[in-house]
């Protein structure tokens, strides 16, 4: 049963937040250097106030593992597990701690790193507070997937449709649009927002220092590019869905251009970092290519996606294999612009025979 | 025996259903209603899926969320079932069998009855609703429940699977004394079953037929 329950909640955990291990994976590896690591890890051995740093982290990633625990095990594809309760309290919490495990695996292999940091340095009391958490946390992970199946579910299907604005007709259209972008969740919204001008502006702060290279710029441009594909997803599936504005005659060009209104006011924040903290020593020539990349990025996959599948499996696996395509490209050498140019041309030729465009016609 | 004290089910508000004082011996009761008359709400507050007014006893056992002994002695096949679309039927009735502690062999012959072992190695997502209706039935039917809730089971499946689940609810509750509570918006005359009696809902009421 321990492969059952790890396959169908910590794997469904792991692709459905692709991108956020994206950004981690970026800041872990690419943005701080080994060596940046290892003074942190000696600094903590040393001063053991600053696990609250790492503990900060930890509560924050498991803020995520509940939101996203939450809405899966409610969903109606997930019914059957309520099952789970007809086991015993301790058989049940056992078959669920390797799953638990899995879900915490990224914190507990830092914590693994920093503990024999601190074992090392006979920092025993941070190595005590890091294993202590790492334990709470995984046995808490094991009690709330163990409380989280056998809870009512609040006489709502969250697969079913909702509108997200109590479909009023009174209501202004446009609000509908500002409404679907917070229709997913308005933590995960501004979250995202919050994450992904913090990495653009610790990039470019970052920058200056000279250990940065311009690959890294555009990794973190791309990275914080991908932090929005949720927000056009979103639209995507507003329109997708919620057809009601198109049966209520509004032309599609119309759509398509308030939609990219409310997309440019969203990506606002991290336009200005890029404009404003771009480094002198960087050719303001850069810039232009930078933003468009970013956008491009964005419109690219939305495109891939509209023809391959619409839901958010695929778009997490299409994210993650042009994010690999992306980076490798980046690794060779290829600049923003060139990356930027070639997205461009490859949405306009895929963009034309979609299901969406089809319908459309008819 | 069965039994629904005080039962009330309301959405913002507004009540979908209300059942006083209720008390089933076994059989097979058919419950009739139109869409949206509250015959899966009634069927999901008794599985303890959703939060009610009111409560059940089973066998003197009274039903809640804590009592394992309440959920161990019932299943419930929803109307329309939904799996994780990766997981296979095969790994579905093992994850049932292990939590209901019954012999996989058993989910494998009620597979076998209803054909789906062709495919039970092959995800669900591509699965027809028709296949996807028999997997949820199977994972209600196998076992020794005291009360086995189906929610209209003699919809989506074909005629064959029709008269071969007739027939193992005639058996099961002839052989074993399961409690079967049916749902349809049909008339209970048009499945050739033994039920022991017919309810209605109307009017956010459970109404029983003459």
């Amino acid at each position: 049963m321990n492969y059952f329950l790890i396959q169908s909640i910590a794997i469904p955990f792991y692709k459905k937040n692709t991108g956020f291990f994206f950004v981690v994976l970026y800041v872990c590896f690419g943005l701080i250097r080994s060596n940046e690591h290892i003074a942190f890890a000696n600094l903590l051995a040393q001063q053991p106030r600053l696990t609250v740093v790492v503990l900060i982290c930890w509560v924050f990633y498991f803020i995520l593992v509940q939101q996203s625990l939450s809405k899966t095990l409610h969903s109606s594809s997930y019914v059957f597990f309520r099952q789970i309760a007809l086991l015993k309290k301790a058989p049940r919490l056992l078959q669920l701690f390797p799953t638990a495990l899995v879900i915490a695996l990224p914190p507990t292999a830092y914590g693994c790193f920093l503990l024999l940091f601190s074992i090392q340095q006979k920092g025993l009391y941070s190595a005590g507070i890091l294993v202590v958490f790492l334990l709470v946390s995984m046995i808490g992970v094991a009690y709330y997937l163990s409380w989280r199946v056998t809870s009512p579910l609040n006489g709502k299907n969250s697969n079913q449709r909702k509108y997200p604005v109590k479909l009023q007709f009174n209501k202004p259209w446009y609000t509908w649009y500002l409404f679907s972008i917070m229709d997913n969740g308005k933590l995960l919204f501004w979250m995202t927002k919050l994450l992904s001008c913090a990495l653009l502006l610790a990039i470019y702060r970052l920058y200056p220092t000279g250990t940065y290279d311009q690959r890294l710029l555009l990794l973190g441009i791309l990275f914080a590019g991908y932090s929005q594909i949720m927000l056009v997803f979103d639209f995507w599936q507003f329109n997708q869905q919620y057809n009601v504005l198109q049966l209520m005659g509004l032309q599609k060009q119309y759509r398509s251009r308030q939609q990219l209104f409310f997309f440019i006011v969203a990506v606002i924040p991290e336009l200005i970092i890029i404009i404003y903290f771009h480094p002198p020593n960087l050719a303001y020539i850069l810039v232009p290519g930078n933003a468009l990349f970013l956008v491009s990025l964005l419109f690219s996959t939305f495109t891939w996606i509209r023809k391959v599948h619409p839901d958010r499996e695929a778009l997490s696996k299409t994210s993650f294999y042009l994010g690999a395509i992306h980076l490798i490209a980046i690794l060779f050498g290829i600049p923003g612009w060139g990356l930027a140019l070639l997205h461009g041309a490859w949405s306009y030729f895929t963009s034309r025979s979609t299901p969406y465009h089809r319908s459309e016609k008819l | 025996m069965f039994s629904i004290q005080s039962y009330k089910k309301s959405y913002n508000g507004r009540t979908i259903l209300s059942i006083p004082n209720l008390n089933l011996t076994t059989g097979i009761y058919w419950i009739k209603g139109v869409n949206g008359s509250g015959k899966s709400t009634l069927f999901q507050s008794i599985a303890q899926y959703i939060p009610h007014q009111g409560y059940f006893t089973l066998d003197a056992i009274r039903g809640d969320l804590s009592s394992r002994i309440f959920l161990k002695k019932l299943s419930y096949s929803e109307a329309e079932p939904q799996f994780p679309p990766f997981l296979t039927q095969k790994e579905l009735l093992l994850f049932t069998a292990q939590c209901r502690g019954i012999d996989f062999k058993l989910m494998q012959e009620l597979a076998e009855l209803f054909s789906t072992t062709d495919y039970w190695n092959n995800p669900v997502h591509t699965y027809s609703s028709g296949m996807l209706k028999k997997t949820g039935l199977i994972m209600a039917l196998a076992g020794r429940q005291s009360l086995v809730i189906l929610d209209e089971p003699f919809t989506t499946i074909d005629d064959t699977s029709r008269d071969l689940l007739k027939k193992h609810i005639r058996t099961s509750q002839q052989k074993d004394g399961t409690m079967f509570l049916i749902s349809s918006h049909e008339d209970a005359q048009a499945y050739a079953l033994p039920y022991t009696a017919s309810y209605e809902i109307k009017n956010q009421q459970l109404i029983l037929c003459k």
